[in-house]
Formats: structure tokens, sequence, C-alpha cells
């Protein structure tokens, strides 16, 4: 199974729509994959977003640890019964076999419980776009996949724009992605700053240009400097 | 003041057209005024990234935090002008200045009766979204020197349910996208506060330079050379203002361009910069052009060739 297809089953488990069978494999797979790990993360906060919750930038290690540490918890409890188990007649380890069933699946549930997507899906305006795709565009597909009867919104960079009226589309114009600070040297990146000071519409699609970069024509602050702003 | 605005306009715009002006009023008016809590996405450049934003407004004063969902940590706090960024994974938080905004939504705040001439601005129909009905408003720009917007605006409330930023042929360049908004009467202190330890941060500012202040202005905008519809909105000749010394605001009450004049001693190509010498970043384009010993920056969410129209507008006085 490649990459996609993990992170598309990933996807699906948040979804509530992986069998549960598949569920406890993709978990096990997550805990083991530290980019796995880093989506169920990514998926959780999104969910904590959604839902309201106050949101803290340590709960992406929080909720993956938890998951681990209730597989590792149920891996005890498997094998300390194990043993144990062998003086029970079948009805009882019938009973443990539930028990423990009920371990992994308090773990599914609690992971799905974590995200509950399925409202959403039903709220979100975004265009219907591959689950596949958004996952690799760092957005559960349970997020956006499902606008509501709308036309699917094609997004193009100014690079793809034609300047005039009756000028053709600069479409071979490829898009660079060399780092910032090699092709947008320090006094540019200070006239796109000085600019968002005075224009509100430049502020957020500056932070959100995957190119930028925070130290890029900037000083370190002074104690004072720090000190004035408390 | 509704009223009077409606009867100024009434004279020269149809009567579909101010109602879409009513409704980007109600809008301003409703980004500047309200507190409110939701989650939306946002779409640029083909990336996606889910963000929730917190904004009060309260006794006159904005704050707002907008938080990234993508695991970064990465935070964006607005206390009234200051503006921080925090960026926890890479230990940094840069701290910067926001002279005019209502925060991180977009407002149109710059429309007057000649916007009619470069936007055919109207109402298109409602729509469902977040189990709301929303107005949809549509800033269709007439060329290609412009971008325009749509806003599909919440009836009750005239928020800005989804927005989007388009050419002049309807593709987005830009969409915000709210999957919950929540309407609230007071935001408690703790919602705005970021979750990252401050002190285990290392600060940091723009590092922009200031000019002499007995520096001349040397070129001046050519009106008859300025794309159709922009001209000088603001003018900051001021020598103790910050940042590279005299700026001009050119704007057709929609789009809007920083234009710079200094010294072009050190004025060179730059890196990065396409074969029309525009350099692009995300939405913002930047050119530079040296004119009878000045160098003329402008830059601004623009088609390229609008800020290289506009920095050619600029010519030795």
């Amino acid at each position: 199974m490649n990459e996609q297809e993990q992170i598309s089953q990933l996807s699906a488990l948040f979804d509530n729509e992986l069998p549960p069978a598949q569920s406890g494999m993709v978990i096990r797979r997550a805990l083991k994959d530290p980019a796995l790990r880093a989506s169920w993360g990514h998926y959780a906060l999104i969910g904590a977003c959604i839902r309201g919750e106050p949101v803290h930038a340590g709960r992406l290690p929080d909720v993956a640890e938890r998951v681990r540490a209730r597989l590792a918890a149920e891996a005890e409890h498997e094998a300390a019964s194990a043993p144990a188990l062998a003086g029970y007649d079948t009805a009882e380890r019938s009973r443990f076999a539930r028990y423990g069933r009920g371990v992994l699946g308090g773990a599914i549930a609690a992971g799905v419980a974590i995200v509950s997507l399925v409202v959403v899906r039903n709220m979100s305006p975004l265009a219907a776009v591959p689950a596949v795709q958004l996952a690799q565009a760092g957005v559960p597909a349970a997020v956006t996949s499902q606008p509501q009867a709308q036309s699917a919104v094609s997004l193009v960079t100014p690079v793809q724009v034609a300047a005039l009226d009756g000028a053709p589309p600069s479409y071979t114009t490829p898009v660079d992605n060399s780092p910032a600070a090699q092709r947008f040297g320090l006094p540019l990146a200070n006239y796109v700053v000085a600019h968002s000071e005075v224009v509100a519409s430049a502020s957020l699609s500056t932070v959100m240009n995957a190119n930028y970069d925070p130290t890029l024509g900037a000083v370190e602050m002074t104690k004072d400097e720090i000190g004035a702003r408390r | 003041m509704g009223a009077v605005t409606l009867l100024l306009f009434a004279s020269v715009v149809q009567a579909g057209t101010v109602d879409a002006r009513e409704w980007i009023t109600r809008m301003n008016a409703a980004l500047a005024t309200r507190s409110y809590d939701g989650v939306f996405i946002h779409a640029m450049s083909g990336k996606r990234q889910t963000l929730r934003l917190i904004h009060r407004m309260e006794n006159g004063r904005m704050a707002e935090r907008l938080i990234f969902a993508n695991g970064s940590g990465w935070e964006v706090v607005r206390n009234g002008s200051e503006w921080v960024a925090y960026f926890p994974d890479l230990k940094i938080a840069r701290v910067e200045t926001r002279n005019r905004s209502w925060g991180a939504m977009v407002t149109l705040n710059g429309l007057s009766e000649d916007s009619n001439r470069n936007y055919e601005i109207s109402t298109a129909g409602t729509e469902r979204l977040l189990g709301r009905t929303a107005q949809l408003v549509r800033v269709d720009p007439r060329d290609g020197f412009r971008y325009g917007y749509r806003f599909w605006l919440d009836q009750q409330t005239a928020m800005p349910l989804k927005t989007q930023r388009i050419t002049r042929n309807g593709e987005v360049l830009e969409e915000i996208s709210f999957l919950t908004l929540e309407m609230r009467t007071s935001i408690p202190d703790e919602l705005l506060k970021p979750d990252v330890d401050p002190d285990t941060l290392k600060w940091l500012r723009p590092n922009i330079h200031v000019d002499k202040p007995s520096l001349k202005t040397g070129v001046a905008p050519r009106k008859e050379l300025m794309p159709p519809g922009f001209r000088v909105a603001f003018n900051n000749p001021e020598a103790e203002a910050k940042g590279p010394r005299t700026r001009f605001i050119v704007s057709d009450g929609v789009n809007w361009v920083s234009v710079f004049i200094e010294p072009a001693d050190k004025a060179q190509p730059p890196p990065g910069a396409r074969p029309d010498g525009v350099v692009l970043m995300g939405l913002s384009a930047t050119y530079v052009v040296r004119q009878e010993g000045y160098k003329v920056t402008a830059v601004g969410e623009v088609p390229p060739l609008t800020v290289k129209s506009i920095a050619d507008a600029f010519q030795p006085e």
C-alpha cells in the first residue's frame, strides 16, 4: 500500500467510513509511521478547531501519544491476560475477547469522536476535490470535499492569469518554489511588509504564501523593545 | 447614513448595484463592529489551510487571534495595531504593525461612484451556506488591470460566509470559506492569548530602513499614465514615517498598490524577477523601475501588469 492509500485510509477512518476490522490495522500502522501519526494529529487538531474547543499547539503530540498509550495499554492487557486466560472456559475467554475488542473499539471510537467531522461534511462549502489530493494538501477530505451543490472551485495563480484583455494567458511561466530568501530579496520583502501595514487584504495572503519566511528582513528585538510591548 | 449613501448612488447606478453596495456597506460594518469565532478554509495557489479565527471588537478596540490547524502551532494575534505572528516550531515570534485593517477578513471601504466604471457590482441571488441564507454579491472587474471579489453574505448579519478573490475571467485566486461561524456578544481575554509561552521564543521585527528626511520626492505620478481608474489615494511624504522614503498608495477603490520612491544608487534587478521584471510572492506582485536617479517600487495584490503600469506612471518631476 502506497502512502497516498494509507493517508486515504486514515481519512476514511476519521470519516467513520472504515470497517472496524480495518480501523485497528490503520491505527496500528499510524502508530508505527511518524508521517501518518502526524496526519492523525493534524486531523484531530482540525476537529478541535471545528468544534470550537480551545486549541493548544501541544495538542498534536497529545492526541497521538494518547492513542499510542491507549494501544500500549491494550497490548499490556492482552499480554497480561493471555496466561491468565488459560484457566478459563470458552465463555469466559469470549468475554475477555469482547473486552479486548472493547478496548480497541474504544481507541477507535476515541479517534472518531475526537474528530466528529461527519457533521462538517454537510457544512463544507468548498468544492469536491479527490480525497487523496486533499490529504496531500494537508486537509482532510471530510472537511472540504462536500460542497452544497456548488460548482467546483479551480484555483489559479497570478502567473496563470492573462494580464490584459486580449493578451494570451501566460500559462508557461513556471512557479518558482525556491526559498523566498533566494528569489525574493530582502529589500522586496520589506516592501511587502510595508504594504501589508496599510492594506488589510495583503496580510492574510502574505502569511499564507507557501514561501513565506518569517525571518526574512527581520532583526532580533532588544530586551527593551520586548519589554515595551508587554 | 445608509440612506444618504443610497441617495448619492441612486442617480448614477442601477438599482441592483445600489442593493449590492448596500450589502457591501453592511458587510463592512459587520466586520468593523461585531465579535465572532469561526473556522474557515483559506485556499490560494493550490494550497488549502484550515484556520480558526477569533475576532473581538470591544470598546472600539480590535483584537484577533488566527490559529493555523496544520499542526504547526502557528498563530497570528492582533491587538490594536500590533500584529504578532507566532511560529513555535521555529521558536520565533515576529512583530509588525497594521495601521488600517478590520482584521483578517477583506473589507471594501474604498468604493466610490467611479467604481462602477471599473467593476460590475451586483447581487446574484441567494444560496444556502452553513444552514443560513447567503446573499451573493459580485464585484466583477471590467478589465484585466484589477482583481474582483465575490461575497456570500449572511442575510441576517451580513458577515461574509465565503469570500473569493477573482480575475476578470472569473478564475478564483483566493478563497476564504467558513465551516463554522458564531457571532459572540463577548469573547474572554483567554481565548485571544497565544498558546505558546512567549519566553521560549526569539522575538523579531522587520528591519525596515528609514531614509534621510532631506530626500526630495524627485518623481511624481502622472495621472494620464495610470491604468484606468487608478489614482493616488494617499501620499505619505513625512520624513518620520517608517519604511522606505516617500510612499504613495494608489488605488481604484478595491485594489491597492503601494509605491515607494528612493534614491536609485543601489537599484538592481530584483532576484527572481520574471522577464517583464515583476516578482510574484503569493498574490503580491512587485515591480521596480529606475527613473532619473530614483528607484520606484510598486507592490500590490494586483495583476503583474498593473504594478508595472503604475510604477511606470511615476515620472521625473
